[in-house]
């Protein structure tokens, strides 16, 4: 084994060092040497006004004057090529550079590099606050008035090696680092019985490192390209603590139960809003081939593997695609795809130390064991990220005449869930698409384009018994007081109406006409309407319709200048049905 | 590395040498015609071809060529009978009137691997685009090309850069576009120029994002053309690994796609969400009971000593039908359990 | 009835998203050596949860302090509406061969005009200007 690597190792290099000076001459005339660009040095001032957040969410927008340069310059000398660029905006937050370096068509290195801001909101959580005389419903900014603005940047350079007299087969290998860091905001609540809402600042430090590295193998009729991916992400960022507050009784307001809520301040300060590291690799292999006919076939292969790395809880994926398109005489072009992608992520058993009543009747009872009807709590948490996803495509496109296209073809797809009431999804997709351009008209150019897409979906995702039928459904307390009567898993327990933001069926039509009579004038007008609904619901019906209108003028009264007018208008309306229980906990 | 993959390695490499020679490139053009070499083309087209000289086709090396090592010839077919001819433009194959797939014929002659491997029977393939409806080969850092707006060059109407029009500074080579992004997708998706553009959106008009950043318009696996071998949420978590998981307490909407809630467009509430809260989460779960509860009107006393109850009796409902996610936070998902039993510590507050 | 926990009322609820999108742009090459531009971007975005309309006979009976029908207001706590408004004027000199001064007048306006969670009206306004070398 360590003598096989050995000797593809030292080929490899061989044959890397060995090429990399003896550039071959250029193809036909050689390139000129040349150079150009610019270099810009300026201001930029800002006078700002109120909150930020929104007009300049992604914008330093510092106040005052600031100093600005900024670059653009290439340089060719033969085949070796650098372009460089450069925007520095007046704050070291706000910058961003690339360089593009090729040498001899043989090796390649781009580094791009970009910093900027992204403003946060800052809840101040003055919707909680109301009251009873008993329980509270209230808020605690332990930041008031802070300013959230993380920093965003990000370095990704790339390199791509040609080896020399064996100019069919590349290397390329690329890292990406991207940080965020800054304060956030965390929220918590603590409840039982008030609702105590609090937030404090969270400065967050999350790193991320990308390695990538693959090799391409190019041959005339055709070309493997593998790649492999590593990711690694880490938080930095301390995790925010809270003590949860006492869980009293909700009339007498003291703390006369056990922990009824799982924890609370018994348990000392709790960990917040945490975020996990995280590490992913990846394999990718996509291979491509021309087959006679002008046909082509190509298919693809990935598996990947993701881990949270503070449970230990992981996400295999593994997929592969198949396509697979050929003309048909002359004006026709088929293609068919398969795709198939498989998730298999962790079950986890959640480790609880169920509470038990400290007074009352039922104390030193579990819930389950003071309310049989109850059942017994299963903590073992299935994941529903598991599922299998396989879809089939048929496609037609046909030139009709010159510049005239139609376009149609069928999808089916089915999401199979491991661990979800809705076990499986099928969806049926029909479509079709048509272009036509005319041109050198009296009439002047005009083009037209009309796409139209239905989905057909049997049992879409939903919410199964999300919440009580409309119907009104009486359950008469034991007692007259209200805490005395129907308990949570009841109310739970007597759901029946299921809810979703998803279709069963789906059409979807977008009309498009350009006119251009002559050189210095061109109309246009556009139209996209969805009409999405799901009426098979067991106790209501959702719907969504979506109007995009829109038209743009672009007009030229001189040869020198040009205006261009659009206007775009969108409604969108959505009906859904609202349940709230009649209850008082 | 192990035994396998190196046994994998080889079987990929011995079979290479075999395809390794390829019997050459399209033709195109009269059959009778021959190569007659860049210097003629530039005798006639000497404006394009002080352009295209400093274009990365004009670097290509002798093995990067097929049947000829002039690169003008190379993609629009042996000239002779084209200068024979005065330059009669039906002796030479010049693209213009071709889609689709023979408009992409001779690009696809050596861009076959990589991104561009599955642009045959690509939605933008399909629909009778060619390469050239969004490249311009000819065009480089040297000069820009005439064209109806004037004012489009090496950033578009960048104002960060004082909308400054280098008279020598071309596109970026990369990818040599006819226009840069956004603005060169919103000739045919015109509706996303308005959305890019709602309150709450991705950094594209700030020019720290483009469409390619997600999108792979060349084609994918993933419909709408993105950049996710694994799928959407996958590629989302590449820039928000924050969300990516795999949680103990997950959320399952989410695993369902994040465009269940998120319009990554642009879209009117915060932070990208299709609907504002609390309708969004509402279309799927039932209200809090407690917003049927009604406060009491007068001022009450907190135990930070602070009093409050600005909305009186409508306190209660306030708060409950406000923002869900002011009480979980953790919407994307979580390891930390939430209080509740009956929940079993999935409500996400924590 | 006795007083206690009753069922549940329900009502089919909406949500309105409503954008007015404009732009305008001008580019002027007033001669070779001067050009002046302009860009105007205005929309208009509202999102609203439509009243609800639940019927409070439905909940006779309903524990003491407890209120049905005002629940029909709540669209209002999370209605959207915001102006916004961005213009970018500017102009291209090139004053000598190779310099080129650039100057950009920026303005942008964000109006909020139904606060959500706090009010966001924000303002910028600025100018960017400097001279490039051209080689």
């Amino acid at each position: 084994m360590k003598r096989t690597t050995t000797a593809l190792s030292t080929t490899l290099l061989l044959l890397a060092l060995g090429g990399a000076a003896a550039a071959q001459e250029s193809a036909g005339s050689p390139p000129p040497d040349g150079s150009g660009g610019h270099f810009f040095v300026g201001t930029r001032g800002l006078d700002n006004a109120n909150y930020l957040g929104k007009v300049s969410e992604y914008d330093t927008a510092r106040q005052g004057l600031r100093p600005s340069v900024g670059t653009n310059f290439w340089i060719q000398r033969g085949s070796t090529f650098l372009d460089v660029n450069g925007e520095f905006r007046g704050d070291a937050r706000d910058q961003q550079y690339g360089v593009d370096f090729q040498v001899g068509r043989y090796l390649r290195i781009r580094s791009y590099f970009v910093q900027f801001l992204h403003r946060l909101d800052h809840d101040p959580l003055k919707d909680f606050d109301a009251g009873k005389g008993g329980p509270l419903v209230w808020h605690e900014d332990h930041a008031p008035g802070v300013d959230y603005l993380p920093n965003y940047n990000e370095v990704t350079t790339r390199l791509e090696f040609t080896v020399p007299h064996a100019e069919w087969l590349r290397f390329h290998a690329g890292h990406r680092s991207y940080q965020r860091h800054g304060p956030v905001q965390a929220r918590t609540i603590a409840h039982c019985s008030s609702c105590h809402v609090q937030a404090v600042t969270k400065n967050i430090d999350q790193r991320t490192h990308e390695f990538t590295g693959g090799v391409s193998l190019r041959f005339h009729n055709f070309s493997v390209d593998y790649e492999y991916l590593n990711r690694q992400f880490n938080e930095r960022g301390e995790t925010p603590m809270m003590l949860y507050d006492a869980s009293i009784h909700p009339v007498k307001l003291i703390p006369i139960f056990g922990n009824r809520v799982s924890f609370d301040d018994r348990d000392g300060p709790l960990p917040f809003s945490m975020v996990p590291d995280g590490r992913k690799s990846r394999h990718s292999l996509r291979a491509r081939a021309a087959l006679p006919g002008d046909a082509k076939l190509s298919g693809a292969f990935t598996s990947a593997s993701l881990t949270n790395k503070f449970t230990g809880l992981g996400a295999d994926t593994w997929g592969w695609n198949g396509k697979f398109t050929i003309p048909i005489g002359k004006r026709l072009q088929f293609l068919t795809r398969a795709r198939q992608t498989d998730v298999d992520a962790d079950d986890v058993f959640v480790e609880i130390q169920e509470p038990t009543a400290i007074a009352g009747p039922h104390a030193g009872l579990t819930y389950p064991e003071a309310y049989p009807d109850f059942g017994s709590a299963s903590f073992m948490r299935y994941s529903v990220r598991s599922r299998n996803r396989f879809s089939w495509k048929g496609e037609l496109s046909a030139r009709l005449a010159r510049y005239t296209t139609l376009r149609g073809g069928y999808e089916f797809i089915r999401l199979k869930r491991d661990n979800f009431e809705i076990a499986r999804t099928d969806t049926n997709r029909l479509y079709f698409t048509f272009y036509s351009r005319r041109r050198d008209t009296v009439g002047g150019d005009w083009s037209w384009r009309l796409r139209y897409r239905f989905d057909d979906v049997n049992d879409p995702f939903l919410h199964h018994k999300a919440t009580l039928p409309p119907a009104l459904q009486p359950y008469p307390s034991p007692n007259l007081s209200p805490f005395a009567g129907l308990q949570y898993y009841k109310l739970y327990a007597a759901r029946q109406a299921d809810l979703t933001a998803f279709p069963t069926k789906a059409h979807t039509v977008e009309p498009t006409v350009t006119w251009m009579p002559s050189m210095r004038f061109s109309a246009s007008l556009h139209y996209r309407y969805r009409n999405l609904k799901n009426d098979e619901l067991n106790r209501s019906e959702w719907k969504r319709s979506v109007h995009l209108p829109g038209v743009e003028l672009w007009f030229a009264p001189l040869e020198r200048l040009d205006f261009t007018v659009a206007y775009t208008f969108h409604n969108e309306h959505s009906e859904s049905l609202f349940g709230i229980p009649v209850y008082d906990g | 590395m192990t035994r396998r993959s190196l046994c994998l390695m080889w079987i990929v490499l011995c079979p290479a040498a075999v395809f390794a020679a390829g019997d050459g490139g399209q033709k195109a053009g009269p059959a009778q015609a021959s190569y007659v070499g860049e210097e003629a083309c530039a005798n006639c087209h000497a404006d394009l071809a002080e352009q295209f000289g400093y274009s990365m086709h004009a670097r290509l090396k002798e093995w990067e060529m097929r049947d000829t090592l002039s690169k003008c010839e190379s993609c629009h077919g042996p000239g002779s009978l084209h200068v024979e001819n005065s330059g009669d433009p039906s002796y030479i194959y010049n693209f213009k009137g071709e889609e689709g797939r023979e408009a992409s014929r001779a690009c696809m002659s050596c861009h076959y691997s990589t991104h561009a491997a599955d642009w045959p029977g690509s939605v933008h393939f399909m629909a009778g685009l060619g390469c050239g409806d969004c490249h311009k080969i000819h065009q480089s850092r040297r000069v820009l090309l005439p064209s109806a707006n004037p004012f489009v060059g090496a950033r578009g109407r960048n104002p960060e850069l004082g909308a400054v029009r280098p008279r020598r500074a071309g596109p970026p080579e990369t990818a040599s576009l006819a226009k840069p992004e956004p603005e060169i997708c919103f000739d045919c998706h015109r509706e996303k120029r308005a959305q890019i553009n709602y309150s709450s959106h991705h950094p594209i008009i700030e020019r720290r994002m483009k469409c390619s950043n997600c999108h792979e318009v060349h084609g994918s696996d993933e419909e709408p053309l993105l950049r996710a071998p694994e799928g959407l949420n996958e590629m989302c978590t590449s820039c928000h690994p924050a969300q990516q998981g795999p949680f103990v307490f997950e959320h399952a909407a989410v695993e369902e796609g994040c465009t269940t809630c998120h319009n990554p467009h642009g879209s009117v509430a915060n932070n990208l969400l299709a609907q504002n809260e609390p309708f969004l989460c509402l279309q799927c779960h039932e209200a809090h009971f407690h917003i049927g509860r009604e406060g009491i009107d007068t001022p009450i006393d907190r135990p930070t000593g602070v009093t409050g109850n600005p909305y009186g009796a409508a306190g209660w409902r306030r708060a409950f039908t406000t923002k869900c996610t002011s009480c979980h936070p953790s919407v994307h998902g979580s390891d930390l359990p939430s209080q509740g039993i009956t929940s079993r510590g999935g409500s996400l507050t924590r | 009835m006795t007083a206690g926990q009753f069922g549940s009322l329900s009502d089919m609820m909406t949500y309105s998203v409503r954008n007015h999108t404009a732009f305008i742009a001008a580019n002027y090459q007033v001669s070779e050596r001067f050009s002046l531009f302009a860009n105007l971007v205005f929309n208009d975005g509202r999102g609203s949860l439509g009243n609800l309309e639940l019927d409070p006979t439905q909940a006779e009976g309903a524990p003491p302090g407890f209120n049905y029908r005002d629940i029909s207001e709540i669209g209002r706590y999370s209605a959207l509406s915001i102006g916004r408004t961005q213009q970018m004027y500017g102009f291209n000199w090139e004053f000598a061969p190779n310099w080129v001064a650039s100057v950009v007048g920026y303005y942008a306006n964000y109006v909020d005009r139904h606060p959500w969670l706090f009010e966001t009206d924000g303002r910028t306004a600025g100018v960017h200007g400097g001279i490039s070398y051209i080689f």
